[in-house]
């Protein structure tokens, strides 16, 4: 009985300790830096309409070379429910794209060419012979199903209304709303090989260069809502495929000999996307050469990696948005006097902030984002046009006497008697540090005692947000590729201005609404960035949001890597090498 | 033997049942909008969003269907990662986050009870002495400095190991050795207390005055009665450990299941989070009726009434 006991004791702490972890060496495949997964090309021959695979002039690249990075995993590889750029950088990889982007510039890829007609509305575009890794030729109408997915109201649609806003195509507002079937938008597959799309009316800033990306029905019913979720339920027609997808570790490409331009970009022929959220593990793996590349450094390693490092200034803008549709009238009154939103952005010393919270940022004192076009194409909005805005280390004089004004229209003989305001933001530490910094510095420079901080888990914050129940917002939005982008986010009922379509406005001004709907249909380009800056100036001096920085970026590039390209959008690798 | 079991079993599915009913509930009540965690949308496009997930029907008609899927195993999918069901999720993290889990636990369990064993026996000795201000430093300096620490020593400057991913056996070595630190700390400490608390019982006065060689009472009688106060904790500590760390698998890019904890639940990622929850309390609940049997096993003191 002792024995058997005995027996069972053992077998019982065998089965708890071995029991449930069957299979769990998964990983222990020893699978090295360099897959060895030759690229052969499939049988069923790539059909370039010039070129010769292999004999042609150029150097076929036959050697194996792995570029091997740290970057962000995507949220999902559904493009229809994909909202993040995340997710685009991979898509950039995977797919074919109508036109390509890189270094700033779009170029044709399955477009062979475009024409578009007088009124500048109809855009058609004839597409050449391209085909997905498993030899299906694309067709216009997986480019044109892409579009439309994405407008579906039945699919989620998460990014129709910023579809709908930039491109404004033919109905497709009507579509999202359920009011018109989908025949009736104007993207359309004429044939195999012709694209047409059509615009509600012609828009200035549409060049016709969609980079965009074609989907197939077929594939996308199939999949069901397992769309996009494991490398298998992925379609591959771009440079790369997406051989395995080890969830918060790695990422392996190994490129695709059917994408159209296999011969001409892409040259390096596997790479490894590296998962890894923490800094100091990135920058270590870094120095130690089991990266080439970091794709974000941490501010705190900059000393440590300072040959390497590159900085991108470009990215999101940050600015503190003034809720003057308050529930509380008092506060409603304050937040919506213009001369006490002046006072506060004056007060603030932009340069001290980025210093003291982050130093890849810099101070932003305009809306319009200083890597924007101007007048010419080759020239900087920022450049051409100097509004009359806050310095960017502040002006205490001013501010204060901003503030005396503000305290006198509002009846109030010191700021002491104020209620106590809010500054709601995200409960992430950088974002409460530039909190803490921004309050201390109207604290010592003001004396407004009455201002806390509110920390929200993200949700929560953009839900108090949306629902006008706060007081101060630190909000952030992205800059866009033209100035009209950010600027028409604040005409009445516009993308951030009525954030929930219910027609309620932090900022109106008919004037600020005329310039941007005149810039938007003004094809002269000289015309149309001066009808942008004089409505950059309005907003500026009426004040319902105030600039405060600009995110930026580090990143680290290993010196044997040629040819890489930084790009906040896409992973552009079209003609990296790495030389190791 | 056989009802207790079967006693005991039936309470533990009443238990994870009353889990996930009590979590999916209360999930709802938090304030925020999953689809409002990533990117900011106008109040129709997240309609439409609720509309397509199913989140615009009565919650009574959600629950129906969710307990239905649950019956079947499926846990559904993300809402924050779309096509990413929370399965694959569990089966392609749980493997790797459970492996680093029982390294760490064959590797920290023993290790500390044979220390807890040795300080006992040379009690006030400087053996002694450097086991205890050993475990004071395994209990109270946090995970990350000894994670980070390894990294620079045995990773860096050393070479011995690599610094992160997850690779091959060597690349588990650095994150074992930081998550069985806690645990090596914490089992010396307790197994020494109880070594000597036993140590002042009668029956070891009577093993002793009846002549027993020394390593006869600590084998046979010491470290048994000692023992058992320890396996209580075993199926918690274990659970928790096989479910992944969120700070270790963070520090050396482990593709484990820890971060999808705290994520989840910061994005509001309703099928997510009680995915995860009823799967770590299934295994809590049953991981506790095993060392419930374990026990009645080891201690012939506890019979079942």
């Amino acid at each position: 009985m002792k024995k058997l006991r005995n027996l069972l004791l053992v077998l019982l702490v065998a089965t708890l300790l071995f029991g449930t972890i069957s299979g769990c060496n998964t990983y222990s495949g020893g699978s090295t830096s360099t897959p060895d997964q030759s690229t052969e090309p499939t049988s069923s021959g790539t059909d370039n309409e010039n070129d010769d695979n292999g004999s042609g002039t150029e150097q076929p690249t036959v050697k194996e070379t792995t570029f091997t990075f740290v970057g962000d995993q995507p949220n999902t590889l559904n493009m229809i429910l994909s909202v993040s750029n995340i997710d685009s950088h991979i898509f950039y990889l995977t797919s074919a794209m109508l036109f390509r982007p890189y270094d700033g510039v779009s170029y044709p890829e399955v477009c062979e060419d475009f024409t578009v007609s007088e009124d500048k509305t109809v855009y058609t575009y004839k597409l050449r012979d391209a085909q997905y890794s498993d030899g299906t030729p694309i067709t216009a109408e997986h480019f044109a199903y892409y579009l439309l997915a994405r407008l579906d109201p039945e699919m989620g649609s998460p990014m129709a209304a910023d579809l709908i806003n930039t491109y404004g195509f033919l109905n497709a507002a009507a579509y999202n709303a359920g009011e018109c079937s989908r025949e009736d938008v104007g993207i359309k597959a004429l044939d195999e090989k012709t694209l047409e799309i059509t615009l509600e009316r012609p828009i200035a800033t549409f060049d016709g260069k969609l980079d965009i990306y074609p989907l197939r029905e077929e594939f996308v019913k199939e999949k069901g809502e397992a769309l996009g979720g494991t490398p298998d339920d992925l379609e591959y027609s771009g440079p790369y495929i997406l051989k395995e997808w080890v969830l918060d570790g790695y990422m392996d490409f190994v490129k695709n000999p059917t994408y159209i331009d296999a011969d001409k970009s892409f040259p390096t022929t596997n790479i490894r996307m590296v998962i890894s959220s923490d800094h100091n593990t990135r920058v270590t793996m870094f120095e130690n050469g089991e990266v080439d590349c970091l794709m974000n450094v941490g501010n705190d390693y900059l000393d440590i990696l300072k040959d390497y490092i590159e900085h991108n200034p470009g990215g999101g803008h940050q600015a503190i948005q003034f809720n003057r549709l308050n529930q509380d009238p008092a506060k409603a009154a304050i937040l919506g006097n213009k001369n006490f939103r002046k006072a506060l952005s004056y007060a603030l010393n932009r340069e001290a902030i980025v210093a003291a919270t982050n130093p890849s940022s810099a101070p932003l004192t305009r809306l319009v984002s200083s890597n924007h076009a101007g007048i010419r194409e080759d020239s900087l909005f920022t450049e051409d046009f100097t509004p009359n805005t806050v310095p960017a280390a502040g002006d205490v004089n001013k501010a204060k006497e901003y503030l005396d004004a503000a305290l006198q229209e509002l009846g109030y003989s010191s700021v002491s008697e104020l209620p106590t305001l809010e500054y709601l933001t995200f409960e992430v530490p950088t974002y409460r540090l530039i909190a803490e910094t921004v309050i201390d510095q109207w604290k010592q420079l003001l004396g407004l005692e009455n201002i806390s901080i509110l920390l929200l888990p993200v949700p929560q914050a953009i839900q108090a947000m949306m629902t006008y129940d706060y007081d101060i917002y630190y909000t952030s939005l992205s800059s866009g590729d033209d100035p009209i982008e950010i600027l028409s986010m604040w005409v009445t009922g516009g993308t951030v201005n009525d954030i929930t379509g219910s027609g309620r406005n932090l900022f109106e001004n008919e004037k600020y609404d005329e310039l941007v709907a005149e810039a938007i249909v003004t094809f002269d380009r000289q015309k149309r960035m001066e009808l942008l800056a004089e409505a950059e100036q309005i907003i500026l001096e009426e004040g319902p949001i105030e600039p405060l920085i600009v995110d930026g970026i580090y990143y680290a590039v290993a010196p044997y890597v040629e040819g890489f390209v930084y790009s906040s959008d896409y992973y552009q690798f079209n003609y990296l090498v790495v030389n190791k | 033997m056989r009802r207790y079991i079967v006693r005991r079993f039936f309470i533990s599915v009443v238990t994870v049942w009353t889990i996930a009913t009590v979590c999916f509930f209360l999930l709802r009540l938090l304030p925020g909008n999953p689809f409002l965690s990533t990117t900011i949308m106008k109040q129709d496009m997240v309609d439409k969003m609720m509309r397509y997930y199913g989140l615009d029907k009565p919650l009574w008609q959600q629950y129906i269907t969710y307990m239905g899927n649950l019956l079947r195993g499926d846990f559904g999918y993300s809402l924050k990662y779309a096509g990413r069901s929370v399965n694959y999720v569990i089966k392609s993290t749980f493997p790797t986050s459970a492996q680093l889990g029982m390294q760490a636990l064959f590797f920290g369990i023993p290790t500390g009870t044979l220390l807890g064993i040795i300080s006992a026996k040379r009690r006030g000795k400087e053996l002694d002495y450097a086991f205890n201000a050993l475990s004071v430093i395994g209990i109270s300096v946090p995970s990350f400095i000894i994670a980070a620490l390894l990294q620079y020593i045995l990773g860096l400057k050393l070479g011995w190991f690599p610094v992160a991913q997850w690779k091959s056996f060597s690349h588990t070595i650095l994150p074992t050795l930081t998550l069985s630190f806690g645990i090596i700390a914490s089992h010396c400490r307790s197994m020494r207390t109880l070594m000597l608390e036993v140590d002042q019982q009668d029956y070891l006065k009577t093993a002793r005055a009846k002549g027993l060689g020394e390593t006869r009472i600590v084998f046979f009688h010491q470290i048994r009665n000692a023992i058992i106060p320890m396996i209580t904790g075993l199926g918690t500590e274990i659970a928790g450990l096989l479910m992944g760390s969120y700070v270790v698998e963070k520090i050396f890019s482990i593709p484990g299941m820890g971060s999808y904890f705290v994520t989840s639940i910061q994005g509001l990622d309703y099928t997510m989070v009680l995915g995860l929850v009823v799967f770590q309390g299934t295994f809590v609940v049953f991981a506790n009726f095993l060392v419930d049997i374990l026990y009645v096993i080891v201690d012939p003191r506890i019979r079942i009434s």
